[in-house]
Order: C-alpha cells, then sequence, then structure tokens
C-alpha cells in the first residue's frame, strides 16, 4: 500500500512517498501437504492431513468437499468431506481414492461431488459384464462403460427367482449366488476385480444383506441336510471369507424354505418361511457366534413367499397378493394392503422385490409388467399406495431390481427374451412420478442385477438392502 | 519552479488483506426434506467482506453433521443475504441451522 502526498509552496514542489507492506492475500483454498499417507485401500474411512498453512490462513470449514492429489503423480488421489479442522490438521471423511502407495507430496483443493454411482451386472454372450452406468441426466441414462467381465457363465443363472442377489457396499460388491458368496472390489470408477469366493454348506441362497462384518442370505435346501434359515459369511477379511453361522429351523412339514432375510438397527434378523403356511421368524444376530432356533414373531396360511422388509418396529411382510404389517413390540399384525397389480398370468400375483426408503416403501412383481409401486409408510399403521410408476415396459416385463438415488428411481426390466431395459423415473414427487430416460443393456445383455453404494437405506450404521 | 522535492520513506499503512472465502457461515434454519430450488440465507463473515459474487457455486455443510449439506449457484448477493439455487443436496431428515460456506465444484456430468 503506498500514499502519495503532493505540495506545492513558494514554487517549490515536495513530493512523499509513504510505501507500507502489502495486505494479505485473501484466504483461498490451495494448500500443500507433507504427510506421509497411504492411499486407504477402500473408501469410508478418515484419513488426516497435516498441511501447510500460509500465512493468510485458508478458506476451508468443516464440510468443504476436497481432494488431495500427489504433485508427482495427479492420478493418485485421496476425496472426501472435511470432518474437522485442528490447528494444521485436516481430517477427511474419504469418498473416493484412487491409486495405492504412500505420498508426501500433496496439493489439495476444493472439488465437486462424484457423479451418481449405479452399477448393472448382466449376462451377455458369453460372460457376466459389470457396466456403470450414468444416471446424471435421467432423461438420458447412459450404460458409460464395462468396469468388469468375467469369461464365461460361471454362474447358473436359471429362471426368476434364481438371480444373484447382490449388495454394493462403499468399494465391495458382494453377490449370493447359487451357493456361493462372491466378492468383488472398486478399483476405481472405471475398474473392478474380483477379491474371492466362499461356498456355503447348502443352497441356493437367496437376498444378500451386509450387516457389519457379515453378509446373510436366505437359505433353503430340499436335500441333506435341510435347511430353512439364514447362513452368514464372515467378511472381516474381504479376500478370506469364512462360514459363519448357519440355522436350520427343521421345522416339520414341507420343508420348502425362506425368500429373504432383513435386519433392523438392533441386529435382530428375520426372515420368512414357508413350512405349509407362511411364518415370519426372528434372531438376534449382533453377536457371534449365534445359538439356538429362531422365536417365532408370525404365522399365516399362505402358501407364497416373498421378500421382506424391516425399519423401526414394523416389518414388511410380503406374500400372497397382500403386503402385511407386524409391529415388533408386540408380533401384532397392524395393517394389511393388497398387492397394487392386476395378475397377468406371467406370475404369481406377488411381490418379487421390496425397499424401504425413507418414508416410501417400493414393491414390484414378476406380474407388474415393469412397475413399481410407491407405498407411503409414513403412518405405518396405515399404509397406502401413493403411486405406480408409469414404466411402459412389455406386457410379461419382470422387475425386481431397483435402486433410488436422490429423486431417481433407477430399475431394470424385460420382456422375457432378450430385450432388457433400465429406467429412469423421476420421484421427486411421490404421487406422480414421471418416466424420464430408458436405455438398453448393450450386446443384448439381460440385466440380471443392480446395485449402488449410494442407496444405502440407512438406519443408524445398518443397511437395509432387498435385491 | 525553485526546488523538487522527493522523499521516500516505506513506514506506510499495510494494505488491507484481500477478499478471501473463508470464515463465512450461515444461522439460517433449512428445513427438512431439502429441496431443489430458490434459497436464501442470511450469512456473516469477515469484516473485510468475502469473494463469493453471483455465479459462485456454493456448498452449505452443517458444522456439527458435516455429511448434510445443499449446493447451488449464487444469484443475489448483498451485504448479509444471500440467495441461491439449490441443484444438489444429501439425504436427511435433520432440520440445521449451524452452516459452513465453501466454494463448491460444478456437480459431476
Amino acid at each position: 500500500m503506498s500514499n502519495l502526498d503532493v505540495n506545492i509552496q513558494d514554487d517549490n514542489l515536495s513530493i512523499k512517498i509513504s510505501c507500507g507492506n502489502n495486505g494479505l492475500d485473501g484466504t483461498g483454498y490451495k494448500l500443500t501437504s507433507s504427510s506421509s499417507i497411504l492411499i486407504p485401500d477402500s473408501v469410508g474411512n478418515y484419513q488426516t492431513f497435516s498441511i501447510n498453512i500460509p500465512e493468510q490462513g485458508f478458506a476451508y470449514s468443516v464440510g468443504a468437499r476436497i481432494r488431495f492429489w500427489s504433485n508427482s503423480d495427479s492420478t493418485k488421489i485421496i476425496e472426501g468431506i472435511i470432518t474437522s479442522i485442528v490447528n494444521n490438521d485436516i481430517t477427511i471423511y474419504v469418498d473416493f481414492r484412487q491409486g495405492s502407495d504412500i505420498y508426501s507430496d500433496w496439493i489439495c483443493n476444493i472439488c465437486g461431488n462424484r457423479p451418481p454411482y449405479v452399477l448393472s451386472i448382466s449376462f451377455e454372450t458369453n460372460d457376466v459384464v459389470f457396466r456403470r452406468v450414468d444416471i446424471t441426466n435421467p432423461s438420458a441414462p447412459v450404460f458409460a462403460e464395462e468396469v468388469y467381465r468375467e469369461p464365461g457363465h460361471l454362474w447358473n443363472f436359471g429362471a426368476f427367482g434364481t438371480e444373484p442377489k447382490a449388495v454394493m457396499d462403499k468399494d465391495y460388491l458382494y453377490i449370493n449366488v447359487e451357493n456361493k458368496l462372491r466378492i468383488y472390489k472398486r478399483n476405481s470408477y472405471s475398474s473392478m476385480s474380483f477379491v474371492a469366493s466362499a461356498s456355503y454348506p447348502v443352497g441356493m441362497v437367496n437376498d444378500c444383506i451386509k450387516y457389519n462384518n457379515r453378509v446373510f442370505g436366505a437359505v433353503f435346501n430340499l436335500g441333506d441336510p435341510v435347511y430353512r434359515g439364514y447362513i452368514s459369511m464372515d467378511i472381516s477379511n474381504p479376500s478370506n471369507p469364512t462360514l459363519g453361522s448357519a440355522i436350520g429351523e427343521g421345522q416339520a412339514g414341507t420343508q420348502y424354505g425362506i425368500a429373504s432375510v432383513a435386519i433392523d438397527n438392533t441386529g435382530s434378523l428375520y426372515t420368512g418361511f414357508f413350512d405349509g403356511g407362511y411364518g415370519l421368524r426372528k434372531k438376534d444376530i449382533s453377536t457371534e457366534p449365534i445359538t439356538g432356533p429362531m422365536s417365532l414373531v408370525n404365522f399365516d396360511t399362505a402358501t407364497n413367499i416373498g421378500p421382506i422388509a424391516v425399519k423401526d418396529n414394523y416389518v414388511y411382510w410380503s406374500h400372497d397378493s397382500k403386503i402385511v404389517v407386524i409391529r415388533l413390540s408386540d408380533n401384532t399384525k397392524v395393517a394389511q394392503f393388497n398387492y397394487p397389480f392386476a395378475y397377468t398370468g406371467h406370475g404369481t400375483g406377488n411381490a418379487a422385490f421390496l425397499k424401504i426408503k425413507q418414508n416410501y416403501l417400493y414393491l414390484s412383481g414378476v406380474d407388474s409388467n415393469g412397475k413399481i409401486a410407491i407405498c407411503d409408510i409414513s403412518n405405518p399403521e396405515a399404509p397406502f399406495t401413493a403411486s405406480v410408476t408409469p414404466t411402459t415396459a412389455f406386457l410379461d416385463a419382470y422387475t425386481y431390481h431397483a435402486v433410488v438415488i436422490g429423486n431417481t428411481l433407477v430399475s431394470i426390466a424385460s420382456d422375457g427374451s432378450t430385450v432388457w431395459n433400465l429406467y429412469c423415473t423421476d420421484i421427486s414427487d411421490k404421487t406422480n412420478p414421471i418416466q424420464k430416460g430408458i436405455v438398453q443393456c448393450p450386446d443384448n445383455g439381460a440385466i440380471i442385477g443392480l446395485v449402488s453404494p449410494d442407496d444405502e437405506a440407512v438406519q443408524g450404521n445398518n443397511f437395509y438392502i432387498n435385491t | 519552479m525553485d526546488d523538487i522535492i522527493v522523499i521516500i520513506n516505506d513506514n506506510g499503512l499495510t494494505g488491507k488483506d484481500g477478499l478471501g472465502y473463508g470464515g463465512v457461515t450461515s444461522n439460517t434454519t433449512i428445513f427438512s426434506p431439502f429441496s431443489t430450488g430458490p434459497l436464501g440465507i442470511i450469512y456473516s463473515g469477515p469484516t473485510i467482506g468475502n469473494a463469493y459474487s453471483v455465479g459462485s457455486r456454493i456448498r452449505l455443510s452443517s458444522n456439527s453433521q458435516p455429511l448434510i449439506w445443499l449446493e447451488g449457484v449464487i444469484t443475489l448477493k448483498n451485504i448479509n443475504v444471500i440467495n441461491l439455487t439449490v441443484d444438489l443436496f444429501s439425504q436427511t431428515s435433520a432440520t440445521l441451522s449451524n452452516w459452513n460456506i465453501n466454494l463448491a465444484g460444478e456437480k459431476a456430468v
């Protein structure tokens, strides 16, 4: 800063120039760090960088989303949201990382959010293929890139009900298919790799839910041994999954099996079972080892089984052509509403897909013609169907996978032969869903799974996902 | 003109700091569920002012729950009010009123 004083007196000119120091720069975002940091193996953890603070300080505050990258290799990245700033330490919750190894030449700056992540699992000519689907513009969804290809049909994909059941949590994809748990890892947005697989002692394993360090599936086995319950794999070390608890009810009767599992936020697991009638059983699985039989919550005399979901004090139980709501505090049936699709002769008139997200339950079935019903469960004892998506699928389309990302419902449907489409529906108004975009799976692929780490119906630290 | 006298000294005043992005907060209550569209907030920050301007993309993050946030582009800014058009937000059922403000990157394409 400088001041200039000019005076003229008695024909004399005096000029006085006073020079001060410049003010400091304004606070900004570019920082550096010399912390020796290993790029983490996965997202979902916290990382603290000791930063070199410029004289004027910096602009960051808690909540900013930032990127650290190596000055020597800008493809080595750690991104996340600032959760604390203490002196010269900035801690972030890591939600994206790329690369490996240790670096100590970090540059930091502000960055934007990553695009929503949707992964399709499809059977194509001879392979199983994972594709990243870009739904940034729901009016024009795009199969953006192939991220993994597994040569040959290693899985026995058959009729409806035998498709893989999958859940994605952060960087890991868990698939229960046949009698195996298969684990894959996201290396970057463009690449995944196979990690490990482990066999359950019986099959078929239906459903797939992750709870802490375990993956659960519903099991039925008509042979020896007879199982009708749930089974778990310990995934503390994803590279070496090990068999956890397996509970076979061993009830007398037709021993037909169970279709789904759900877990509440206290660590209670629920299974729907079929044994001449349809029942709902419960088991505390919060700690291992788990012993003893499951307890009966409710029993009905229905004949068809479907998925279940749980939220707060209520479990939503699909069987026959209805959804039954059981209040868990007293195991009492408090509500029932009919499956909102007409039976078309292609299926059984039952729900085949059921998912809860916030105060809405999403459901569909083999005879819903690609449509998904959105049910308002803000009052669990008085649920009602708020709307049905206007999906224009083929008459005998299947719809049994869907994810909800923000205000977009992403679903898949087929004509049961070679055409499998992905649909994006705007559900910002739950009473008036609007179909936005449709795209067909490449190579006439059959989409058999749809998952997203952004599709976490979270209560506490638990995930409740039915796929 | 008889004489010209030039005096130069370096004891002048230090200049003002530049406008920056740091230290801007808001106590405006924002109710859940969040939605897209216009949002007006009352903000506070350094007395010197701040560098945000109309057209800047900003992120409001809860100071107590940093994973809860809204983003949008500033449409109006005056001495204590910022209007923005929210186009992206995290899912939450919380109603909050302790917001930090930072620049944000463009939403992904």
